[in-house]
């Protein structure tokens, strides 16, 4: 389960569950199910607000929960950007193939984290603004 | 047809001049290929790169199991494809076959206009020598004897 991974990484960056769903823009109530199991799978775009919220990867984040091959099969924000390629890929053989498709994952997690990252600090700066 | 438009010609005598690509023997790429992010992968025979274009970074991969020269080639080809600025935003190339799409040819042909200098063609191409310039230039000898027709389809000889 993804949830405990979450939780672990939350305290060890010293983040109150509030902060840390402010930051991914999901509700309190919402992360605390999360990390006691009640919801088990997040969506691609959950999943990847929380990681960037956490400074990680969702790659990372599946593998601190002891998950790492789930995300290649079933992250749904990972599908529509290789099918946009998948027609360049045909015919190649298949060492080619895996390769190309490592650098696809790696430029996709690499884009997801810096959009989450950028959107919890303007979460951030927005936070702090509200409190002044 | 071994020719390309007029305004690609104008964007790489722009970059050969900006960056002095032709002041040395061989000619170093390093000064545009730097502005990408350039790898070497463990790829098959079959494949000499690809070059994937993202709206903040641009990523060039060839293949390490080709000679230096086929490497220093692949490296141009790909580039050319961003130098281009073809629309598709991934490019996989194979080491054979290339002059069947436009995009690949016009990408072949790039990377013999950036790595084999017009005035090293104007002086010292004539029949038999093609071998002994790749080899002075670092490039496959298939280069050299592209950049060799598209001199003379486009008047430069």
């Amino acid at each position: 389960m993804i949830g405990p991974a979450v939780r672990q990484l939350r305290l060890q960056r010293k983040l109150s569950q509030e902060t840390l769903a402010k930051a991914a823009r999901v509700s309190s109530g919402y992360l605390s199910k999360l990390e006691r199991g009640v919801y088990k799978a997040p969506s691609g775009e959950v999943l990847g607000r929380i990681a960037g919220a956490l400074s990680v990867t969702p790659a990372e984040l599946y593998k601190a929960a002891g998950m790492e091959d789930f995300l290649v099969e079933h992250d749904p924000a990972l599908t529509p950007f290789l099918a946009d390629f998948a027609p360049k890929l045909d015919h190649l053989p298949k060492r080619d193939h895996d390769i190309i498709v490592g650098v696809l994952r790696r430029v996709f997690q690499e884009e997801q984290l810096e959009d989450g990252n950028r959107e919890a600090e303007d979460d951030l700066i927005a936070t702090l603004r509200g409190k002044r | 047809m071994s020719t390309l438009p007029d305004e690609l010609l104008d964007t790489m005598d722009f970059l050969i001049h900006r960056y002095h690509l032709h002041s040395r023997l061989p000619v170093d790429l390093s000064p545009i290929l730097e502005k990408f992010e350039m790898r070497k992968y463990n790829f098959t025979p079959m494949t000499l790169g690809f070059a994937l274009v993202r709206p903040k970074q641009i990523y060039i991969g060839t293949n390490q199991n080709l000679d230096p020269r086929g490497q220093r080639m692949a490296q141009a080809h790909e580039a050319a494809h961003v130098i281009a600025n073809q629309p598709q935003g991934l490019f996989v190339c194979k080491t054979s076959d290339w002059s069947k799409e436009h995009d690949e040819r016009q990408a072949q042909l790039m990377a013999a206009y950036l790595l084999v200098p017009r005035k090293v063609v104007e002086e010292n191409y004539r029949v038999g020598i093609a071998p002994q310039l790749a080899v002075a230039l670092k490039v496959p000898h298939s280069l050299v004897d592209l950049r060799w027709s598209f001199a003379r389809v486009h008047g430069e000889i």
